[in-house]
């Protein structure tokens, strides 16, 4: 029945909750710090690197700073065509893991029942087969002389009569990859829509169908909108899918960086082309979430 | 288990000018109240009118903006909830899920470091709680009935001075919280510890409380036993929050004995008791519960009465113990009438007129400045949330 | 024909479901049967014969096992780190009111809005122009710390949301101090969103090729060496190590989720 000594009172004498204490900024600052050293100051390199010129002929001489701003010019001029191509792949394969992710969100959140758990397991397993051990794996399913090859081959669906080495292997195995990226915010936001709404609709005489397209679709909006940005900002990036499943034709605007950083070493048209991305993803998805009409992402 | 605490343990608790607002918005208004020692304290409201928020600054989790909590004479307005002699059962409990039942009503003792018999201590409490059986139990495996009592358990096992319960029957349906009302009032009984009782039910808070303070914007409109509170209320607030009232507005025309007075309302003349004010003359605010009303065939019984009005059935329902009449008077108040299921008289019919009769020592008198609509909005308040 | 078109049609979501977890799975399918394969030339992208061969002799070429544990290395390192850091940035957010959070927020979300490439060039072109830290092993755990963070915050975050906080008034009332609450009450209870968070930044740390690819220097991780050996043929030692990491990484999640359903039944 002792009380406490009036000692320890001292010691935790910060407010329980109003007060303005510094214990979240004691938690904060190492993480945000490493955030900032190694996050949002590399942007300032980028941008610097970005304007250097050679220091002499060779690229072995190196760089100086300056402000050559034809970096950017000769960037945007020798590779318009890689950037349209590789938004155009993103934008195809974003749209694909959309298609082929909604019903299988939609079945786990409204219809998976004792196996949704068991489902949820499935769609992040692929996270934990090696990214490129299983792009690789697609070369053997979609080889020339595969099953699934043949067979569309017999129907006649296949324009250039093969797929490895294709522009739909491409766009197909960037779907793939970022499918569970695409799937758990649908499923998330399905999830959280209350049955019972679906159940009013279909009591207000709503068919299936429209039951789905009056309230499913446009609650399960947000899941929409971060599951798309979610596969589209790093589908823009990707190189490993070009590299593995697509052609030398089928090169996307992350290879060209790739080559030029780590085997031509010409840093400053790489970061320049770099910037030049980040900044067009940046722009497109400004414009998307305002057309989308919200802001709670994450 | 002698969790009975002698005399000398007790102490009163006191508000003085206890204050919390946020921003503009005033949750608790300058709230001055003593708490008697080893009472059964009520503090019934509205949701909204600010009894959660002194319950949650008498358990130390809300910092008053101003004024004080003092424990008989000790100050412990600025302690740390853990320093406080005071333990809170929590609004849908707060068992800790990954814990089992018998670690739950340990916690206490054991921060304490009061670990001298502890298992004979918890077994007791357990006991006390009639759940001794489900000691290893998981908090999710208990239904809502058995989680309340652990959360009493735990509370109480700690022998504190004061207990807080906010709401703590709200989860519960109507059957089992009556149990519970039953079970927490033994228990408080047989501890002898302070109970302080947050709740909106009326019906709770007068079969629990020895003590109830109806409160209301962040202030006690009236405070005092639930009899006292039920029959001679002051305010329309608490005449309409707790129970339903007839309340009229009128003006003293004089004295009809030594002990009557006459009381104009629109063109008719009411008997009141003197005793009931200290008013002689001028504006008057008086009511009348629902069940001290009667109806009868019009002019069949008036003589035996001191009071009627002839008015027009709007609707009558029937409940089984009771029913429940709606009349409108000549000045077009509806009154509400509660007849006991006793004299069977035909059930009234829309439109039929009726007289309805009282005595005039069932009338009370309210402040004279009251508005007859004051706390009238929350009739419909469900009573679980 | 109408109770068929009836019964299909009630099911058709579950079919739907069947057929695209198998194409998740799919190529899942392919990597662990190519492990036991014996390639008939330096490709392992054929089936050609089976054999135990790379199970039993997952180290014959060093190299595969020199990169493996470079990456195991640099993926504890990171989880440890990320998973303190990302944990406590998760704890101010949910569980304290501050000024700058908003910004705080915007902070956490970047890095999982930014594509690899551009993040690792940036980095790059940091290392190159300040060459304080020559490219290797530490340039490469500062990278997987700082893209591994964010995800951390957010799975510990979306724990911490779900915890009532009245669990932890209650034990302040019940005379436990802010550090034994935190240590009885708060952590036990974050305890699976942090480990979940963990899981996932040694999945993040040890998969990563892209941002490892622009500052690695001469280290070689485990997708480094996959990378390096595309070009000759990839042996089906890799596969075995990625059925290995994919079944381990499984079986973790299998497990959290036999003790959640346990914790919530007893």
């Amino acid at each position: 029945m002792q009380l406490i000594p009036a000692s320890a009172k001292a010691t935790f004498s910060q407010p329980l909750r109003n007060g303005r204490s510094i214990t979240p900024y004691l938690l904060l600052i190492p993480g945000l710090a490493w955030l900032g050293v190694f996050f949002v100051i590399p942007f300032f390199s980028l941008l610097i690197t970005s304007l250097m010129r050679p220091a002499g002929d060779s690229v072995l001489d190196g760089y100086v700073n300056a402000l050559e701003i034809g970096n950017y010019l000769i960037a945007l001029q020798d590779y318009w065509p890689v950037f349209a191509k590789s938004l155009l792949y993103a934008a195809s394969a974003t749209l694909l893991a959309l298609v082929i992710g909604y019903p299988l969100a939609y079945h786990i959140a409204l219809k998976g029942g004792k196996w949704r758990n068991f489902m949820l397991v499935l769609v992040i397993a692929p996270f934990f087969a090696a990214y490129l051990i299983r792009t690789y794996a697609w070369k053997t399913i979609l080889a020339d002389d595969s099953f699934i090859t043949v067979a569309l081959n017999a129907l006649n669906l296949l324009p250039q009569e093969r797929i490895l080495n294709t522009p739909i292997a491409v766009i197909a195995g960037i779907a793939y990859n970022f499918l569970p990226f695409m799937i758990l915010p649908l499923y998330a936001a399905i999830e959280r829509i209350d049955p019972r709404l679906l159940e009013a609709s279909k009591d207000l005489y709503a068919s299936p169908g429209e039951t789905f397209r009056k309230v499913t679709l446009p609650l399960s909006m947000p899941g929409v909108v971060s599951g798309t940005l979610l596969t589209f900002i790093p589908a823009m990036g990707d190189f490993i899918n070009a590299s593995l499943l697509g052609s030398a034709r089928d090169k996307m605007i992350g290879n060209v960086i790739q080559s030029q950083f780590v085997i031509v070493r010409d840093y400053p048209q790489a970061s320049a082309l770099s910037f030049i991305l980040m900044t067009m993803i940046l722009v497109i998805v400004f414009f998307y979430i305002r057309r989308a009409g919200t802001e709670d992402l994450v | 288990m002698t969790a009975t605490k002698t005399a000398r343990d007790i102490q009163d608790l006191h508000l003085e000018n206890l204050t919390k607002s946020y921003f503009d918005n005033v949750a608790v208004d300058h709230l001055t109240l003593t708490i008697p020692a080893g009472k059964f304290f009520a503090l019934l409201g509205p949701s909204g009118c600010g009894k959660t928020t002194t319950l949650r600054m008498v358990a130390g989790l809300e910092e008053p903006t101003s004024g004080t909590i003092k424990l008989g004479s000790k100050d412990i307005t600025d302690l740390r909830p853990y320093e406080r002699q005071i333990n809170t059962v929590f609004q849908s409990y707060a068992l800790f899920p990954h814990m089992d039942i018998y670690e739950n009503v340990a916690f206490g003792l054991r921060r304490r470091k009061d670990t001298s018999n502890l298992d004979a201590k918890v077994k007791a409490m357990l006991k006390l709680v009639e759940l001794d059986e489900l000691a290893r139990r998981k908090p999710g495996q208990l239904s809502g009935g058995q989680q309340q009592r652990i959360a009493l358990a735990r509370a109480i096992i700690n022998q504190p001075d004061v207990l807080l319960l906010d709401e703590p029957l709200g989860a519960l349906d109507l059957k089992l919280r009556r149990q519970m009302q039953i079970e927490i009032k033994r228990i408080q009984l047989e501890t002898g510890i302070t109970f302080v009782h947050v709740t909106h039910d009326q019906e709770e808070a007068m079969t629990m409380a020895d003590t109830i303070a109806v409160m209301n914007a962040g202030r006690i409109e009236q405070m005092g036993a639930p009899t006292e509170i039920y029959e001679r209320p002051r305010t329309a607030f608490v005449a309409n929050f707790l129970g339903q009232s007839n309340l009229f507005e009128g003006v003293i025309q004089g004295q009809v004995d030594d002990s009557t007075l006459a009381v104009k309302v629109a063109d008719q003349i009411f008997k009141i008791p003197k005793s009931a004010t200290s008013q002689s003359s001028g504006r008057i605010v008086f009511g009348v519960r629902p069940e001290k009303m009667t109806t009868e065939d019009v002019d069949k019984r008036r003589n035996e009465y001191d009071n009627f009005i002839q008015g027009v059935v709007i609707d009558a329902s029937f409940t089984g113990v009771s029913v429940q009449y709606l009349v409108e008077a000549p000045w077009g108040q509806e009154l509400t009438i509660f007849e006991r299921n006793v004299d069977v008289r035909e059930l009234g019919r829309r439109g039929e007129k009726v007289d309805v009769l009282w005595r005039a020592k069932n009338v009370f008198v309210l402040d004279p400045d009251s508005d007859i609509n004051d706390g009238l909005e929350f009739l419909g308040e469900p009573v679980a949330d | 024909m109408r109770p068929i078109t009836s019964w299909l049609g009630k099911r058709a979501t579950g079919i739907y479901a069947i057929i695209a977890l198998f194409y998740l799975m799919l190529p899942i399918f392919v990597v662990i049967m190519l492990s036991f394969n014996k390639p008939a030339g330096k490709q392992n992208t054929q089936w050609n014969e089976f054999s135990f061969d790379a199970w039993t002799n997952i180290c014959r070429d060093q190299t595969i096992c020199g990169a493996v544990t470079t990456s195991i290395k640099i993926a504890l390192l990171t989880t440890i780190v990320a998973t303190i850091l990302g944990t406590m940035i998760a704890f101010a957010l949910v569980r304290h009111r501050f000024r700058g959070r908003t910004s705080t927020n915007l902070l956490i979300f970047l890095p999982m809005a930014t594509p690899e490439v551009v993040m690792g060039t940036s980095l790059l072109a940091l290392f190159l122009n300040i060459s304080v830290i020559p490219l290797g092993f530490w340039t490469l755990l500062i990278a997987h710390i700082m893209f591994t963070i964010s995800f951390v915050v957010v799975a510990v975050k979306a724990r911490l949301a779900t915890l009532d906080p009245r669990l932890e008034q209650a034990a302040m009332d019940l005379y436990a101090d802010e550090k034994i609450t935190f240590r009885y009450i708060t952590f036990p209870l974050a305890l699976p969103g942090i480990a979940a968070a963990a899981l996932l930044a040694f999945s993040l740390s040890f998969d990563d090729f892209i941002i490892t690819n622009f500052n690695s220097g001469t280290t070689v991780t485990f997708p480094m060496y996959v990378w390096g050996a595309a070009q000759r043929g990839i042996p089906p030692q890799v596969n075995v190590i990625a059925t290995i990491f994919f079944m381990s990484a499984l079986l973790l999640v299998v497990i959290a989720q036999v003790i959640g359903a346990k914790r919530v039944k007893r």
